[in-house]
């Protein structure tokens, strides 16, 4: 009920409705714009919403991260180039339809099913995070400590080429987070005589660093290709043809519905994230069609899958993180942030303390799904011509320069420049060599819940770390992630060695 | 045998180093005042699993062979180092810092932002001059004059100062 009560707030607030409007542009551009994606420009919009109230900036972030999902199909449909991982799926189907002539109808079916999809992960978010939230009240720090445990491990080990590599940026994560006081006992650590680092290392620099600044160098280095805008229909048979009819769009229906589903699953699960959820969904779309042999060719239902799935993790992504605490992508960590700088505390109290702004949210969430479909729809085409005439040579050192005043407004200092250069040069070397940036970021988010759970579980014992393995929930958490590294090594085994006999009969 | 270094092997040795430092400075940490490892074990923890990681990395990178060519410290490898624009931009971002610090915000962004449009490809010499008289601009506008930011002041100069006259 609670949601229908901050539908009407939501509404009523012509303040709100601006900036979800905004942020459904934003966002859209953004991530049609190849190369950029939402975290990268929530990050960079992070220090603008200090000045917000807390439930305009929470919704302004959190509705730029959905649209910006959502605009990355413009850039895969339209350019031919994703703009986001998690639109490479799209642009199986989508480029064949726009190389015949059929651009405006691939960009109707991908809103619709980005719309179902995104609409379907929230509302089941709405309606399962109380229950989460109630269980996650019952859970001591040792349980939060093997939730921790479980969560750094998944998204150290699930994404990304190479396990150790991935494993390692969490690891290092955690390490940058632990710089500065300890938040018990006051003493210093890894400082190294620098009196700045006393405070820690700021979320908001280091993020932009690494979402920012690592994607401008990784601009630089990338030689720039000329993209090409598929012409819209001009004559009176070519609109006709790209119009979509209910007819046409039926069959997507069963499949936008099943990866809706896929999608929130995907989401729910730390790390995992769209381009995931977007790939499973399409692989498991074209087992269940009724015509594989189009999919790949310009098949609609091929649009509709990974759309439905990779629009429809972003509300479940959030229930781990209004629950427990632990963001499940690297929006849902920035979001962290946004939290604790307007003094709001996530985790299972969360509910207790916040529940009105925490439905206020979903309900801005809701609307601004429904303001990003109605764009998306009928101004499609428009976004993508405008991402056109905007030149990247000129869009690049735009954002580097933007990069170091949003560094420097977090706090007013400069040190936080200094933090977000060498992050963002951290950040372009963990990309070049397959470390995984945003289990580095997730980890550094975690790091100081897991340590404080950790810590107060050990009190709680009286044999020490063995505490984890006599308390059933906390072991099957412990078990889980090992279970995780486990699955993982098995995968890529089993891809080298498919590799390698694919190889060997190519000779 | 020779041991060739390639970027596999060099990225494993540096998680080691980083990892052996981060233990060390991990030891650094004082105790609880009752003799608990309070402040220190997580920092131990996570500093002993990176040293892990870099072992196992490094155990990995050994059992692939290494072309000659590969090697990370070939001439031809610093050479395209030396000359990669990533290093140049890295210069440039420093530089623009300690310029800030130095003059201000207004006259290093002036400075800066032609450097950096030239740097992505930009070669128009008006779009050049007014990418450098309109960034420092509206970032000062939209910032610091909007927001609120309190903005940086130059330790010897600050152009800012010379306008509004304090």
């Amino acid at each position: 009920m609670e949601i229908f009560t901050s539908l009407v707030t939501v509404l009523t607030d012509p303040v709100l409705i601006f900036y979800i409007f905004l942020a459904a542009i934003t966002g859209m551009v953004i991530g049609a714009v190849p190369g950029l994606t939402a975290a990268a420009a929530i990050a960079m919009l992070l220090p603008l919403t200090f000045y917000m109230e807390p439930l305009v900036a929470l919704a302004f972030l959190y509705v730029i991260g959905k649209s910006g999902r959502y605009g990355g199909s413009i850039a895969a449909i339209l350019f031919n180039t994703p703009g986001t991982a998690a639109s490479a799926a799209t642009q199986i189907d989508g480029y064949p339809l726009a190389k015949q002539g059929l651009s405006s109808k691939a960009m109707k079916v991908a809103t619709i099913s980005s719309v179902i999809g995104d609409f379907t992960g929230e509302i089941l978010l709405i309606v399962g995070v109380g229950t989460i939230a109630a269980i996650a009240l019952k859970l001591g720090p040792p349980e939060l400590f093997a939730v921790y445990f479980a969560a750094f491990v998944v998204i150290g080990s699930v994404i990304g080429k190479s396990i150790t590599r991935g494993l390692a940026s969490a690891a290092f994560g955690v390490l940058v987070s632990m710089i500065g006081l300890d938040p018990i006992s006051s003493e210093e650590r890894f400082t190294f005589g620098i009196f700045e680092l006393s405070n820690g290392v700021g979320l908001v620099p280091l993020m932009i660093g690494i979402f920012v600044l690592g994607e401008v160098f990784a601009q630089l280095e990338q030689k720039q290709t000329k993209v090409k805008l598929f012409s819209e229909p001009e004559s009176a048979n070519d609109k006709a043809r790209n119009q979509l009819t209910f007819k046409e769009y039926k069959p997507c229906i069963p499949h936008a519905i099943r990866s809706s589903f896929i999608g929130s699953c995907i989401g729910v699960l730390p790390g995992l994230g769209s381009a995931v959820a977007a790939f499973i969904a399409y692989g498991e779309g074209k087992r269940r069609a009724r015509n594989p042999e189009q999919w790949g060719k310009g098949a609609l239902e091929g649009i509709a899958a990974p759309e439905a799935a990779n629009n429809a993790v972003s509300g479940p992504s959030m229930a781990p993180l209004l629950t427990l605490g632990i963001p499940g992508s690297t929006i849902g960590a920035i979001l962290v942030g946004v939290f604790l700088i307007h003094g709001i505390q996530v985790g299972p109290t969360l509910f207790l303390t916040s529940k009105e702004l925490v439905y206020n949210l979903f309900a801005a969430g809701l609307v601004g799904i429904l303001l990003y479909g109605l764009i998306g729809y009928f101004g499609a085409s428009v976004v993508g011509r405008f991402i056109l005439k905007v030149p990247t040579n000129v869009l690049y050192p735009i954002i580097f320069l933007t990069a170091f005043i949003a560094a420097y407004s977090s706090r007013g200092n400069l040190f936080d420049v200094y933090v977000m250069i060498i992050a963002g040069i951290v950040g372009w070397l963990m990309r070049k060599f397959d470390f995984n940036p945003a289990a580095f970021i997730i980890s550094f988010v975690l790091a100081s819940g897991a340590e404080e759970t950790f810590r107060q579980a050990i009190l709680l014992s009286n044999d020490g770390v063995l505490i984890f393995l006599y308390r059933p929930v906390a072991l099957a958490f412990i078990l889980l992630g090992i279970a995780a590294i486990f699955l993982r090594v098995r995968s890529l085994k089993k891809q080298a060695n498919h590799e390698e006999q694919s190889f060997e009969s190519a000779k | 045998m020779t041991f060739k270094f390639d970027a596999n092997r060099l990225v494993a040795v540096a998680l080691m180093v980083l990892g052996l430092i981060m233990l060390l400075a991990s030891f650094q940490i004082n105790l609880d005042p009752d003799g608990g490892q309070g402040a220190r074990i997580f920092p131990f923890l996570a500093s002993t699993a990176l040293l892990i990681l870099g072992c196992l990395e490094l155990k990995t990178a050994l059992s692939k062979t290494v072309e000659g060519e590969s090697s990370v410290f070939s001439s031809k490898r610093i050479k395209q180092m030396l000359l990669s624009p990533i290093l140049w931009m890295s210069v440039l971002a420093f530089a623009y810092l300690w310029g800030i610090g130095k003059f201000g915000y207004l006259l290093s962004t002036a400075f800066v932002a032609p450097i950096a449009l030239w740097t992505f490809g930009v070669r128009n010499y008006i779009g050049l001059l007014v990418g450098a008289l309109l960034c420092p601009l509206i970032y000062h506008v939209l910032f610091f004059v909007v927001l609120g930011v309190f903005p940086p002041t130059g330790e010897w100069f600050d152009l800012l100062t010379v306008i509004t006259g304090e």
